[in-house]
């Protein structure tokens, strides 16, 4: 993948769209549209001019770690600008860096690409556009948000109008007017010194540690050294990460989950050996700090304390604001609209949709099977979550599937039907997936513990699975050790309309179906095998073709076998021994929508 | 009021002759708790200090409050015949234990009826005797003949006609047969050989008078023993001329049925003269305060006044008087021990309307018997809290074997079918006890014929089940309630923190009533469903302050819609799979009402032998038989009145889309294009598809979405429209009334079917249809436009349609209503998002 190439793929299907709309429109409309082109190109031109791409701040980081390899994500919609920001930038640092254009996303677009990165041997990634700002795992990466102005005087008599001195508010903001918090902040103390918290957001990630640690210490070597170890720790995930991806498409992902803990232990064992002290002081740094980012965002006070403050958002309505509506739904939020200049309480159905992720939540209960689905490769510790998921689904005596179908679509999902809630393992912005296009729910790990651990829901609502992942962690050493102490204390826990019956199978009483539903099956024995099996396959990801294996190899009857038994099309027949052997033949070639060998081309 | 251990009671259990279990019913207002009351300060089992004060039934506080029962509730009473040569057949000793289960009269409440009525076997109806029979008496007196429960009645507030309405004896006698004639006029309808007659007679004593407020009331075999030693005439042929046109000739000395005596004076009635008549001069004359003919008339007539109550004037005294001349609770209590029948009498004919398995099986044989050494079959009808918050005491009837603490069962669901484990669990009885009204006393073990709680079963049953020990036992026959739950609301918690409170609360509240329906809908909001405004605000009172214990926030009352189609699909609708591989064509088409209804039914199933089904359809719908054969589904969950017909012919590969197709079919039909509704009534046919030689390409990832949207573009060009649920509103009120009724009706888009005069009343009977939607504060509407005289009653009757969706502005409305309440994008969705072109 070259730039040159990946340019000319990103610019073809432009092309094309253009010439065609220009034969179908008639006379009028064409001019319409030209000016309407033109327009556009004009506003475009603007941007740069804007220093909308901050390329100048790229550049002078390019250069001042030497960066070699540096890659663009950028959106679909800032697509156009690629080519232009990767002349200026190779221009301003001398023609001494080869910049990449990425390709589409196997995920959202919000998180850093890291896997596509490396395969680029990318040792310095710019994020263009709108970012979930979840802390990528090892490449450094630069954020560029974009700019958007508002009118700050206005927002501020806004401000004033609405909050009286003495509250207490917190301030988010869009991260397009990022650029513009310090001049608001600033004459936002004016106002209110104390109560008022403005949230920092850093534009730099993995980079911006090392690069204040360097300032105290003075230690470009150091720093350089670890751009260095990034470099070739690439070289090995990066071969690796191309044959996973050429597997994604047929969901065999045991190479995938291979390649995954090999990029996760040599990247930290890469870094323990070469940088011993600067990675540990890293760590401790960005501990301190990880306590205080909500959402990459950093907050001045303790997060304890949050509760007391109303929360103002500067921006449009977005998944940012959802999610801090949800993972905040204590607090009184107000958001200040840009355009019209007016600060207004948000009475976004938070409760209806609280009520809707509760409700899934209660779904998972009931679920027999349940799909893992994998949607993130970069945030931390996705795949140590993804194995405690698994665990505690286990436990609960279900049957977990894990699934790598890339970006998510509807008629990937809906192609397992013998699952019946699907997990979905992803940045905080794209955990809460809430179209009713999907055959079957998707629920949030935080979800799907909820219901699992048997604890009763407090209110609060956590979709960074990062957060969730040590609580994950003690509800598994608990409940073994309850498995030890014998169940005794365990009966005591549990709710009052969970029962258990003498075969050692729990039910509840279901609101969703409202029959007494059974959510536990005592399958000990089967369990038992399935975890010899899954520690023979270390850690091994088990995908949809092995499944057809497991199922013969455990012998017992899985729901999804008795799923399957249900169902009036079971594939092909074997017919073993009365059809006859034939030599292997050519098989179909080219795309499935004409094969060159169809008996049409013929 | 007796006092007994338990272990007493435990052994008058054993007699299962001498158990008589009973609930009383009757219309709103007619007295029946108040006359639980003085039954149970007569024979309450259990010495209670709180025993004998008002409402002792009345368990909760909003009863007592609001004065109506709310809940059932059962008590146990111990009765002796003091005439040991006068015992009913069968009975072995003179003790007679009755267990009586005071039921609410409202009618939003008649679910507990129904509850109360499957656990006993005769009934107390209870009618005033001003108002005469009501709609709530003919309601729950025609469920007590259907369940073959044997009525007596106690015609109540005699005193009324004496103080109030100061009527003479003709006019009262006149009131009593017709309050009687109507009653016989409900229960005669039946035409059972096995129940009997069960029409009530003063004559043969299963029909009382008196006043359940002051504590008095007779049988007119009360009367017939005073008379019978002055006229030498025995008992039993006194009682004859007692009621009915007979007269007595002072003159001629003899009983006659004409109206004039020998000599042409009239004649007052053998009733008025012996019966009213010595009541009436007593109680006039203590009002009149004729102190004299008081003296005289308590002398006569043996009553023992104590000190005190000679103290007392006017209304105090007759009660006091009347209370000591004619007991009301030896009276009734005489009469439900002579004609109530006994578990084994009335097991015997009711195991039919009870079991629902085959008759010669060894449980039908035993309930059939009440027999205390056959398996043990058992039937809760309903969930009692327990001082436990959220745990329940299963409260049913033994109806053969019997139940210990520590006895493993087999405790079987509604949804239970023999031989299979849905539904079933096995558990061991933690305790067996006896609700005594407020109290309960743990006892060890309970036989068949007798009502008993039970602890540890509440979790596996939702609301109602069957216990058992046998393997082989088929379920108890679910009830049949009167009412179902159609009003229903929204409800939220105000803090989203406590939204799990809310669900345990909801949990609990499904539990706690018999009718009420909880449950979650896939966006999230929490339902409860009721059976009328006054059931919810009950139901929502409790969910707040007992069940949950939270602040909720409550919606208006929401009707739910269904969806369907009025003309047959304008094109033929292709969608495209995503990998444009695979193209279906579908069309929708409505069928018709009385398919849909036969298959809600259940006459047509899913379940169905296709060839019979096939024949069904042909004959009685003119499908095309081979269409019929190639039904591949119903929907929603696989047995609604949606039905999707494969008719491609000789297509490949349609096999393996099949599953996928059907459960795009039950989705989409869950979940309507129009708001989100269940549809009805719509007939799918595949007409064609053409699928990618590849298995890969047409998996059920291309198939499910694709159908969906066909299906959804089908239902789009086929005139959508919306259906409603409408009410047959059934309303009694006097003649002044109709026509304020009819300004209600119309006001709220109900239009009358029938009117007609209640024989032997003044009332008339007012039917008529109105949609759900309007019906929302009807009640009171209706009570204020006729000064409270009328009395509505609603009850589902049928789906009936709005419009065409996108045609009519109303209907659109409403669905845009429906999306926003739901959280949908407020529109219909267009037809290109489900339609590709070829």
């Amino acid at each position: 993948m070259s730039e040159e190439n990946n340019n000319n793929k990103q610019h073809v299907p432009l092309f094309f769209t253009d010439s065609s709309e220009v034969l179908l429109h008639d006379h009028d409309k064409d001019k319409a549209e030209k000016q309407a082109a033109l327009e556009k190109q004009k506003e475009q031109q603007q941007m740069f001019s804007d220093d909308y791409f901050e390329i100048d701040t790229s550049a002078e980081t390019i250069k001042r770690f030497s960066f070699k390899r540096v890659a663009l994500q950028l959106p679909d919609s800032l697509l156009w600008a690629a080519r232009t920001i990767v002349s200026h930038i190779e221009s301003r640092c001398d023609n001494q860096c080869k910049v990449f254009i990425l390709g589409d996303t196997s995920y959202g677009s919000c998180c850093v690409d890291e896997v596509t990165a490396s395969h680029l041997k990318a040792d310095f990634i710019i994020h263009y556009g709108h970012s979930c700002l979840s802390p990528a795992t090892k490449l450094p990466v630069q954020y560029v948000f974009g700019k958007k102005t508002i009118d700050s005087d206005g927002f501020i008599n806004s401000y004033k109008n609405q909050f009286k001195n003495d509250e207490k508010t917190i301030v988010f903001y869009s991260l397009e007017y990022s650029h513009q918090v310090k001049s608001i902040s600033n004459s936002l103390k004016e106002y209110q010194s104390e109560n008022v918290v403005i949230t920092d957001i850093d534009n730099f990630n993995n980079i911006y540690y090392s690069q204040s640690f360097l300032n105290n210490n003075n230690n470009i070597d150091s720093d350089s050294s670890i751009c260095n170890n990034n470099n070739t720790q690439q070289e090995c995930c990066g071969q690796k990460d191309k044959e996973s991806q050429q597997s994604t498409s047929c969901c065999s992902t045991d190479n995938n989950s291979n390649s995954n803990s090999c990029c996760s232990n040599t990247s930290t064992s890469s870094c323990s050996t070469n940088n011993n002290n600067n990675n540990n002081n890293n760590n401790n740094n960005s501990n301190d700090i990880d306590s205080k980012l909500v959402f990459g965002r950093k907050l001045s006070i303790d997060l304890k304390d949050i509760e007391q403050y109303k929360i103002l958002w500067i921006g449009d309505e977005c998944l940012t604001l959802t999610n801090l509506l949800m993972n905040f739904n204590k607090n009184n939020f107000y958001r200040y609209n840009p355009e019209n200049n007016s600060i207004q309480q948000v009475t976004l159905s938070r409760n209806q949709s609280l009520m809707k992720r509760y409700y899934i939540s209660n779904k998972c209960k009931e679920a027999n099977i349940i799909g893992i689905v994998v949607a993130t490769l970069t945030v931390q510790k996705y795949s140590e979550t993804i194995d405690s998921l698994k665990k505690l689904i286990i436990k609960n005596g279900k049957k977990p599937y894990v699934f790598v179908v890339g970006r998510l679509n509807v008629p990937k999902l809906a192609n397992f039907s013998e699952i019946d809630i699907f997990v979905i393992v992803a940045c905080p912005e794209n955990t809460i997936v809430d179209s009713k296009e999907y055959y079957k729910p998707i629920a949030t790990p935080f979800e799907l513990n909820l219901a699992l651990s048997g604890n009763e829901w407090s209110g609060e609502y956590v979709t960074d699975f990062g957060k969730l992942f040590p609580r994950l962690v003690d509800q598994l050493s608990k409940d073994e050790n309850n498995d030890n102490n014998k169940d005794n204390s365990n009966r005591e826990e549990r709710a009052e309309d969970d029962v258990s019956d003498d075969e050692g199978n729990r039910y509840h009483f279901s609101l969703t179906t409202g029959k007494i539903m059974k959510y536990y099956s005592n399958t000990s024995g089967i369990n038992n095998n399935n975890n010899n099996q899954n520690s023979n396959n270390n850690g091994e990801i088990v995908s949809v073709d092995n499944k057809f294996k497991q199922l013969s190899t455990t012998g017992a009857a899985t729901n999804a076998s008795e799923y399957f038994a249900g169902r009036t099309y079971r594939g092909l027949e074997t017919k073993i021994g009365e059809t006859e052997v034939i030599k292997a033949v050519v098989g179909k070639t080219g795309i499935p929508k004409s094969y060159d060998n169809d008996i049409a081309n013929q | 009021m007796v006092n007994f251990t338990i272990d007493q009671i435990r052994s008058i259990m054993d007699r299962r002759e001498n158990i008589r279990n009973m609930s009383v019913i009757a219309h709103v207002d007619h007295g029946k708790t108040t006359l639980s009351d003085s039954l149970i300060q007569r024979a309450g089992i259990i010495a209670d200090k709180v025993a004998g004060d008002m409402r002792y039934m009345s368990t909760r506080q909003d009863e007592q409050d609001r004065g109506i029962t709310i809940k059932s509730s059962s008590v146990s009473l111990h009765f002796e015949i003091t005439d040991p040569d006068n015992m009913p057949k069968g009975s072995t000793s003179p003790e007679f234990l009755i267990n009586l289960i005071d039921s609410p009269g409202h009618v939003d409440f008649s679910s507990e009826v129904t509850a109360a009525l499957r656990v006993t076997d005769g009934a107390l109806v209870v009618v005033d005797c001003v108002e005469g029979v009501c709609v709530q008496t003919e309601t729950v007196l025609r469920q007590a003949v259907a369940e073959r429960i044997k009525p007596v009645l106690f015609l109540n507030k005699v005193d009324r006609f004496l103080l109030e309405l100061q009527l003479n004896t003709e006019e009262a006698y006149i009131s009593f047969r017709r309050a009687i004639e109507s009653v016989n006029v409900i229960v005669g309808n039946m035409d059972d050989k096995e129940f009997g007659d069960v029409t009530v007679k003063p004559e043969i004593g299963t029909v009382a008078f008196g006043s359940g407020l002051h504590g008095w009331g007779f049988t007119l075999g009360k009367f017939a023993k005073l008379y019978a030693a002055k006229f030498g005439v025995p008992k039993e042929k006194l009682i004859q001329r007692l009621w009915g046109d007979n007269y007595f000739d002072a003159e001629g000395k003899k009983w006659t049925s004409s109206t004039t005596s020998v000599s042409g004076k009239p004649l007052a009635r053998a009733f008025c003269q012996f019966v009213l008549e010595p009541i009436y001069q007593l109680s006039r004359a203590i009002v009149d305060d004729n102190q004299e003919k008081i003296d005289k008339m308590v002398k006569t007539l043996n009553i023992n006044l104590s000190t005190e109550d000679k103290e007392l004037k006017g209304k105090a005294l007759v009660k006091a008087v009347m209370r000591k001349f004619l007991p009301a609770a030896d009276a009734i209590l005489e009469m439900i021990v002579m004609h109530l029948p006994s578990p084994i009498v009335a097991q015997k004919y009711r195991v039919i309307n009870l079991y629902e398995g085959p008759l010669d099986d060894e449980c039908a044989k035993a309930i059939s018997a009440c027999d205390p050494e056959g398996p043990l079959m058992m039937y809760v009808s309903k969930m009692v809290p327990t001082s436990d918050k959220g745990r329940f005491y299963a409260f049913g009837r033994v109806f053969s074997g019997v139940i210990r603490t520590g006895q493993k069962v087999r405790i079987m669901g509604p949804n239970y079918v023999p031989g299979k484990k849905e539904d079933l669990y096995c558990k061991s009885i933690q305790r067996t006890i006896l609700m005594m009204g407020r109290k309960t006393e743990q006892i060890e073990d309970c036989p068949c014929g007798n009502i008993v709680g039970l602890v540890g079963v509440d979790q596996y049953l939702v609301k109602s089940g069957t216990i058992t020990t046998s393997e082989v036992a088929h379920n108890i026959r679910v009830m049949k309630f009167s009412v179902s739950p159609v009003v229903r609301v929204a409800v939220e918690a105000k803090n989203p923190a406590d939204l799990p409170k809310l669900v345990e609360g909801l949990k609990r509240l499904a539990k706690s009533d018999p009718c009420v329906l909880c449950y979650t809908e896939e966006s999230g909001e929490h339902i409860v469903a009721g059976a009328g405004e006054l059931h919810l605000e009950i139901c929502l009172k409790d969910l707040a302050e007992d069940h949950a214990g939270i602040e909720i926030k409550t919606t208006d009352p929401v009707v739910s819609f269904r969806e369907s189609v009025q003309a047959e699909s304008s094109i033929v609708c292709l969608s495209k799979s995503p990998n444009k591989h695979n193209r279906l064509f579908v069309k929708a088409e409505p069928m018709p009402m009385e398919l849909q209804d036969q298959i809600e039914a259940g006459t047509i199933n899913a379940k169905d032998d296709v060839k019979s089904r096939a024949n069904v359809l042909a004959e009685q719908f003119n499908w095309d038989v081979n269409d019929a054969k190639s039904i591949w589904s119903f929907g929603p969950d696989a047995s609604g009145a949606n039905i999707l017909v494969n008719v491609t012919k000789g297509v490949q590969y349609m096999n393996e889309i099949k599953d996928s197709f059907v459960a795009a079919f039950q989705w989409a039909t869950k979940e309507g294009v129009v708001c989100d509704e269940n549809m009805r009534g719509i007939r799918f046919n595949v007409l064609d598809v053409t699928l990618h030689t590849d298995a890969i390409h047409r998996g059920g990832g291309q198939i499910v979405p694709t159908a969906r949207r066909v299906l959804y573009a089908a239902e789009l060009t086929a005139s959508p429209i919306l259906l409603e649920p409408i009410y047959l509103v059934e309303i009694t009120a006097p003649e002044s009334a109709v026509g304020g009724i009819y300004g209600v009706l119309n006001r709220r888009r109900g239009h009358v079917i029938s009117e007609e005069r209640r024989v032997g009343t003044p009332l008339f009977s007012v039917k008529a249809n109105m949609p759900v939607l309007e019906s929302f504060g009807f009640t009171a509407d209706l009570r204020s436009h006729t000064a409270g005289q009328a009395f509505p009653q609603c009850v589902f009757d049928h789906w009936s349609s709005i419009g065409v969706v996108g045609v009519d502005k109303k209907v659109t409305e409403v669905a845009l209503a429906v999306r926003k309440r739901k959280g949908l994008s407020e529109e219909i969705p267009p037809l290109d998002r489900f339609m590709d072109k070829l």
